[in-house]
């Protein structure tokens, strides 16, 4: 009797002291190059509690809405682990992002504090240095010095908020969209925009690869609120798209919409 | 042999190795243009490039062409793995061989759609191109590797 007793108070006392399992924690977003543009066919991020990997994701493609990469933590709800690679909310892991198996620096933050479970959270980085923080990498900046002719000389005279080319996209914004920063005639506009029947608008434009696009519409400007349209990819075919990745060539696309009095933006993400 | 003369021997040995490499070179570079798909059909192009899965061919006319690497004959899909694998970018070079491409290919656009002239064009692929170098030589890649590379580019 007093064998069982213990046995019982043995399996209590374990039950206790072991975590058991919690809705996984999403943790998605976008990681770019020191150039601003997403991995897609090398590299991989991966999460480390310590010395343990809880999860790790490899790039491949562009997933929906511009990220490229997804990745489920396993929450515990405290005490021992119920499986070694589980994580607890509160706890703050490590984000490393390998290409070519080197660990590259990262930017912002190589830091991810576990939310709730069952939550969600975006995680965008960038791998590169960034000396002066200002949040472009320091690699992307001595290039637009190299491209500037001698008229910027260090890191310190590319600032994000300024526009060097004066093209009226500022150094960062030309940084998302993979334009060029020291060039006035190029960046994210729309090259062609003709209405092609009753109820259908092309729109063609110079894509930067890998990156994004949506087309954004309103009805009332400055307040109303903008809203992703539908697009297609050939004239005749269904507006079934809503996210473009660019190829670097020009591209075309048609949304369906018989207002005249709608406002269009094109957008990256 | 033993019944051969020295002399015999001799020219035997000369001739013999470059007859062998002739046999196997001249079918080698004359299928070399040659591709068949499953379906057994033939097309004479060169190879530019394969990425992901999709193989670039170039026809005598000069035309590009994209096939999926599936739909080729075993023979063929094997030869374009070799030949890919000769110009296969190192994975640590991958970032800045792709910044290299992609602001050529850009130069390029703006140039045929009249945003830039063929200064602007030409100058600013030599920067990238200077930027490019100078990474290669950072991460020790040999001289004929990197002329490999910036080909490769410049074709895409």
């Amino acid at each position: 009797m007093k064998k069982q007793i213990l046995w019982m108070w043995m399996f209590v006392a374990a039950t206790a002291m072991a975590g058991t399992p919690q809705p996984a924690e999403v943790v998605y977003g976008r990681v770019r190059d020191p150039f601003g543009f997403p991995y897609v066919d090398t590299g991989r991020i991966r999460f480390f509690n310590g010395a343990v990997e809880c999860a790790q994701y490899e790039f491949g493609s562009i997933l929906a809405n511009g990220m490229n990469y997804r990745v489920a933590l396993d929450l515990d709800s405290g005490g021992a682990p119920y499986t070694p690679h589980a994580v607890q909310s509160g706890q703050t892991l490590t984000v490393t992002v390998e290409v070519g198996g080197v660990a590259q620096p990262l930017i912002p933050t190589n830091r991810l504090t576990v939310g709730a479970p069952g939550s969600s959270v975006r995680l965008d980085l960038c791998t590169g240095t960034d000396a002066d923080g200002d949040g472009l990498p320091d690699e992307w900046e001595l290039l637009l010095c190299e491209q500037s002719g001698g008229k910027l000389s260090g890191i310190a005279d590319v600032k994000p908020q300024d526009d060097f080319d004066g093209d009226g996209l500022s150094n960062q914004d030309e940084f998302n969209a993979g334009t060029f920063a020291f060039m006035a005639t190029d960046l994210l506009q729309v090259k062609d925009f003709e209405r092609v029947s009753a109820n259908r608008i092309k729109l063609r434009f110079l894509t930067s690869q890998n990156v994004s696009y949506r087309v954004i519409a309103t009805e009332l400007l400055p307040v109303g609120s903008w809203i992703p349209l539908r697009f297609a990819l050939g004239v005749n075919d269904p507006v079934a798209y809503r996210d473009l990745v660019g190829d670097g060539n020009y591209q075309t696309i048609y949304i369906e919409t018989a207002s005249d009095a709608l406002f269009i933006r094109l957008a990256t993400q | 042999m033993n019944c051969l003369s020295d002399n015999s021997k001799r020219i035997f040995r000369r001739c013999l190795l470059p007859g062998v490499l002739l046999a196997f070179w001249i079918p080698s570079a004359a299928r070399g243009e040659q591709w068949t798909n499953a379906a057994g059909n033939a097309q004479e192009a060169k190879l530019v490039s394969l990425e992901r899965g999709v193989v670039v061919f170039q026809r005598p006319d000069g035309s590009r062409v994209d096939i999926a690497l599936a739909s080729l004959s075993a023979a063929s899909r094997q030869r374009v793995l070799d030949e890919a694998g000769e110009i296969e970018v190192p994975e640590r070079l991958r970032s800045d061989f792709g910044l290299y491409v992609r602001t050529l290919k850009r130069l390029n656009e703006l140039h045929r759609e009249g945003k830039i002239g063929e200064a602007e064009r030409m100058k600013q692929s030599a920067v990238i191109q200077a930027q490019f170098e100078k990474t290669c030589g950072e991460l020790n890649i040999p001289e004929a590797r990197r002329k490999q590379l910036i080909q490769l580019a410049q074709n895409r």
